[in-house]
């Protein structure tokens, strides 16, 4: 059985989902899994700067997956995409709701005009009280970010069924909500080079903001100051701990003796580590508070994305940054056992890790068609 | 009296049915939120490649059927031209089938050669059924799709004489038939020839359409096509022979309606 496609193309890699549904208790079953690594720099805070690395990639990616390269849907998500919730009368038709918002001229965007912008909306809710008004999803992104999604699509010789809001993509694997809740709460995904903190209400989208630097920034700041690889960074990233209290300088820099050496190496290391990441966990934070503009603060948090969240200390230093119950989570799927998925097992259970690498691949394969 | 425990059990069952269930569902859905930033596009192109590939496949189909008809054709017309080639080499068996028509006075050999040149692409032209082609064509126990009787002219008037003839009239019957293969007009005429004399073969060629016509005078004709003539209002009528031949192409027109 042919199931939905979703492909998210990260920082990292591209990778692309196959879902071939949702069981009884709202997981969606992974058939197919594709990933391919991108160089570094072709794709930046979801800015694609290397269309032709990209859709090498993506190409790569849906031959490894072995799924169609017609039809998929691909995300967008660029620091520069919004998303606001606007009252439009019922009887406005998609098109007619995109002519609506151009005639009214209120730029959706924060730094560029609506002549510049791409609009996509989605029936959110109607009045209960006027059924002749509705709450609209309104989604706006700079036409020059899906035009290089489309640039991308063609030199790759794809053609997508719909591009989706990543953030929006996210949300749909990550939760599962009861119809009638009002619940509010953040999904905050770390990746490599950006995080997108998407807040909902019950089953909608509040607020979307998505902001520049992630997880690559703390290893940056690890080779840097250890004078390594960003590979080495890389790894030595995970084998610490972000210390419980907020960043400190080291001290004693070159003057120390060997043995102190190896001590002042570790307080770089810390200093480093501890030091980047309190950047991220404020700009997540200022993010979470933002939404705020819209209503409540959310109730509860959920990490995701593999650009730190795995941090050990990260989530519990967000969680006192924020003042918010913060939890990691991996998202509502299962990946069907296979000779093909074989890979993605550890003990015999798909491994959390690349559940949650492709939680965004996955909400996109759950797309539908907006109302 | 009193109520049972039993009784009031019934009631509390009734009074439970009439009463509607409030269900707190605890399903959890997918957020419904999703966008389109193409605006409909891909379905929109699917839709007008869906509408091409159907209109391609309407049209290759129509390619199909005028490819397969030419080819029929061309393959009837070959085959046509083998079989009149196998008559011109005339075997003894197709002498000996058309004898009739030696003893009847006409040239079997000039008749398949006048066939052969005039038939070697026949086919069928419109088939204006009338009583009295199905009727010739029952009589005459012939059938099948190779072969139509076109028209047919019916003549009172030919030759007859004295009573003897009146009782049991000759009959001039024009018959024009169309025909795919020069065997079932031979087959046709051989028949029919057996009923009388078979005179003045024509055969014309209009495109691919060949048509052969000849004249049948039938001295003995059977009672049952006499019969038939009669139910038809057509009778041997001495007064008729300043009437002229009669016509029958349009049932209509001769109030003979089918």
């Amino acid at each position: 059985m042919r199931g939905t496609v979703g492909v998210d193309i990260g920082a990292t890699a591209v990778r692309v989902v196959e879902v071939t549904g949702v069981d009884q208790s709202g997981y969606a079953l992974v058939s197919a899994i594709g990933l391919a690594p991108l160089p570094l720099n072709a794709v930046v805070a979801g800015k694609i700067r290397s269309p032709r690395d990209a859709s090498i990639a993506l190409a790569k990616a849906i031959r490894m997956a072995g799924v169609s390269k017609r039809g998929f849907i691909i995300g967008v998500s660029t620091p520069t995409t919004s998303f606001e919730n606007r009252v439009l009368p019922t009887s406005l038709s998609s098109s007619e709701r995109e002519t609506h918002l151009r005639t009214l001229g209120k730029p959706l965007g924060s730094n560029y005009g609506l002549d510049e912008s791409v609009i996509a909306t989605y029936l959110a809710r109607t009045d209960q009280g006027d059924t002749t008004l509705s709450t609209i999803g309104v989604s706006s992104a700079l036409d020059d970010d899906v035009a290089a999604v489309q640039a991308v699509c063609d030199l790759a010789k794809c053609s997508p069924r719909a591009i989706d809001l990543s953030a929006a993509a996210t949300m749909r694997a990550m939760t599962r909500v009861n119809v009638s809740s009002m619940e509010i709460g953040s999904i905050v995904d770390v990746g490599a080079s950006k995080v997108t903190v998407t807040t909902r209400q019950g089953m909608h989208l509040r607020t979307v903001r998505t902001t520049a630097g992630g997880g690559d920034d703390i290893t940056k700041a690890i080779a840097a100051s250890l004078n390594i690889s960003f590979k080495e960074a890389e790894d030595l990233k995970y084998t610490q701990k972000l210390s419980a209290n907020f960043s400190r300088i080291a001290q004693r820099g070159a003057y120390a003796t060997q043995e102190e050496t190896i001590n002042t190496e570790e307080a770089l290391l810390a200093d480093a580590l501890n030091s980047s990441a309190d950047l991220l966990i404020d700009s997540i934070a200022q993010s979470i508070e933002s939404s705020s503009s819209a209503g409540p603060l959310p109730q509860g948090v959920t990490l995701c994305g593999l650009g730190a969240c795995l941090l050990r200390g990260f989530k519990d230093r967000l969680q006192r940054r924020t003042g918010i119950p913060v939890t990691i989570v991996k998202p509502w799927a299962e990946i069907e056992k296979s000779k093909r998925n074989a890979e993605y097992f550890r003990q015999g259970r798909p491994d959390p890790a690349v559940l949650i690498s492709l939680a965004t691949a996955t909400g996109l394969a759950l797309w539908k068609e907006p109302l | 009296m009193s109520t049972t425990a039993t009784e009031l059990d019934e009631s509390a069952r009734e009074v439970n049915k009439k009463t509607p269930k409030v269900v707190v569902s605890n399903r959890r859905d997918i957020p419904t939120a999703c966008f389109d930033f193409t605006g409909g596009a891909y379905s929109k192109s699917r839709r007008a490649r869906l509408i091409s590939f159907m209109l391609l496949c309407v049209a290759l189909l129509v390619l199909a059927f005028v490819a397969y008809l030419a080819v029929s054709k061309f393959s009837n017309a070959s085959s046509n031209n083998s079989r009149a080639e196998k008559l011109e080499n005339t075997s003894d068996t197709m002498i000996a089938e058309y004898a009739t028509f030696s003893s009847e006075g006409t040239n079997a050999m000039d008749l398949v050669n006048k066939y052969n040149s005039a038939t070697s692409s026949l086919t069928a032209v419109a088939y204006k059924q009338t009583d009295i082609h199905k009727f010739l064509v029952d009589t005459l126990a012939f059938s099948g799709p190779e072969l139509k009787v076109t028209s047919l002219e019916y003549n009172p008037l030919k030759p007859y004489t004295g009573d003897e003839v009146a009782e049991k009239p000759s009959v001039e019957v024009k018959i024009t038939v169309t025909a795919t293969s020069i065997g079932a007009i031979l087959e046709f005429m051989t028949r029919i020839s057996s009923l009388g004399t078979l005179t003045n073969i024509t055969s014309t060629r209009s495109g691919l359409t060949s048509i052969v016509s000849g004249e049948l005078l039938m001295n003995n004709p059977p009672a049952s096509l006499v019969d038939k003539l009669s139910e038809m209002g057509i009778r041997y009528d001495k007064s008729a022979q300043a009437q002229g031949p009669v016509v029958i192409d349009d049932p209509g027109a001769e109030g003979t309606a089918p």
